[in-house]
């Protein structure tokens, strides 16, 4: 097997995991709004990214 | 009646750091217009490049962008990596391709000030690119070779560990899984397998006993950061200690290593860059930086980054 292939890490790639639950995107203010207010202040709601280990495509490369 | 738009922001749906670029906005009262490459279609969009104009009309309400638009926050890929795509229906593929391709159109508002812009990200997301640029800056650059052959002459001696990366990001779809790749850390010995020939990666000097450092510039400001866990520096690729266990400190960068960590952006065309170096025995060394690189973890009062985001898409 290629290298790069062997030491690739392999997690479900389930789109929902990516998505936030409860919250609601407004389109004139740009920003998420969940139920303690913005979602960009509430760590507990924004999705994991692969700085925990799983990539959403927050760096903007998963076009 | 319509709203002019002063900042275009074309994103995604999940770029939440962003979110906080829009309220900076918001707070400085820059009129800006949001378009998430997700939700295109739920929106209503003409453009007119000959002026250029584009017109929104979304929920009852329009937003016209002008040619006298001032500056553009660009959170797009540049190179298509969804090599799942064969998967979609024509539909989807449609969709995506024609909607990538109206988001690159908006390059013709070329009187803005775009951050960054697609051709510099183009350009500088190549790492190859990066590293000459940084040796000729003056940055330590560990040696480093991009290769499919296993037979390679490497300059390390046998069973010393090198640094094996994928030449661009590695995120792949495997059924109902996605992989993607980090740095891994392995004798030469294991890497050079006749396998390799199908497809290069790259090799390079590994740093061992290193303190991760990460640099985000916006324009002429500059943040640095070390990454540590435990109190001590990260062997290998620090994505995979768990957030819980990570330390996000600040670093006093030397003078000279932040003169050139501004002049690679700028020399890269660019005015964000997210930049990886490395601290061993002392010296200062180069990994790469990206363009669209994440600066959400770290924005915090002392880091304000996102208002030093409005603040230059603002002027």
């Amino acid at each position: 097997m290629h290298p790069l292939l062997e030491t690739t890490r392999r997690t479900k790639a389930d789109p929902a995991l990516g998505q936030p639950m409860n919250a609601a995107y407004d389109f004139t203010t740009g920003m998420w709004n969940g139920p303690n207010g913005a979602l960009c202040d509430d760590p507990d709601h924004i999705p994991q990214s692969k700085k925990a280990d799983m990539e959403t495509g927050e760096d903007q490369k998963g076009q | 009646m319509a709203r002019s738009v002063d900042v275009l922001v074309l994103t995604s749906d999940l770029d939440f750091a962003t979110d906080r670029v829009c309220r900076e906005l918001a707070r400085r009262g820059t009129r800006f217009l949001r378009l998430n490459r997700e939700r295109l279609a739920a929106s209503l969009l003409s453009f007119d490049p000959a002026e250029p104009r584009l017109v929104c009309r979304h929920g009852g309400e329009i937003w016209t962008v002008g040619p006298d638009l001032g500056a553009v926050w660009w959170r797009q890929g540049t190179f298509d990596r969804n090599v799942a795509g064969a998967g979609a229906t024509v539909q989807e593929q449609l969709e995506r391709s024609q909607w990538s391709a109206f988001m690159r159109s908006m390059m013709a508002f070329g009187g803005a000030r775009w951050f960054n812009h697609p051709a510099s990200v183009y350009r500088a997301e190549t790492k190859a690119v990066q590293l000459t640029e940084a040796a000729k800056l003056g940055f330590d650059v560990p040696w480093t070779r991009m290769t499919n052959d296993p037979g390679a002459d490497l300059p390390m001696t046998d069973g010393e560990p090198v640094a094996i990366k994928s030449l661009d990001t590695l995120l792949l779809k495997d059924g109902a899984d996605q992989l993607f790749g980090y740095t891994s850390l392995m004798p030469w010995g294991e890497a050079a397998v006749p396998e390799l020939a199908a497809a290069p990666l790259t090799v390079q000097q590994a740093l061992l006993r290193k303190l991760d450092l990460r640099v985000t510039v916006v324009g002429d400001r500059l943040w640095c950061t070390a990454i540590r866990c435990e109190g001590s520096g990260i062997e290998g690729d620090w994505r995979l200690t768990s957030k819980d266990s990570l330390e996000i400190i600040d670093y006093e960068l030397s003078r000279e290593d932040a003169d050139r960590c501004r002049a690679i952006v700028s020399r890269l065309g660019l005015a964000y860059g997210a930049i990886d170096l490395a601290v061993v025995d002392g010296r200062t060394w180069f990994i790469e930086i990206n363009p669209t690189g994440e600066w959400g973890w770290l924005d915090t009062e002392a880091r304000p980054i996102a208002a030093a985001i409005a603040e230059m898409l603002s002027c």
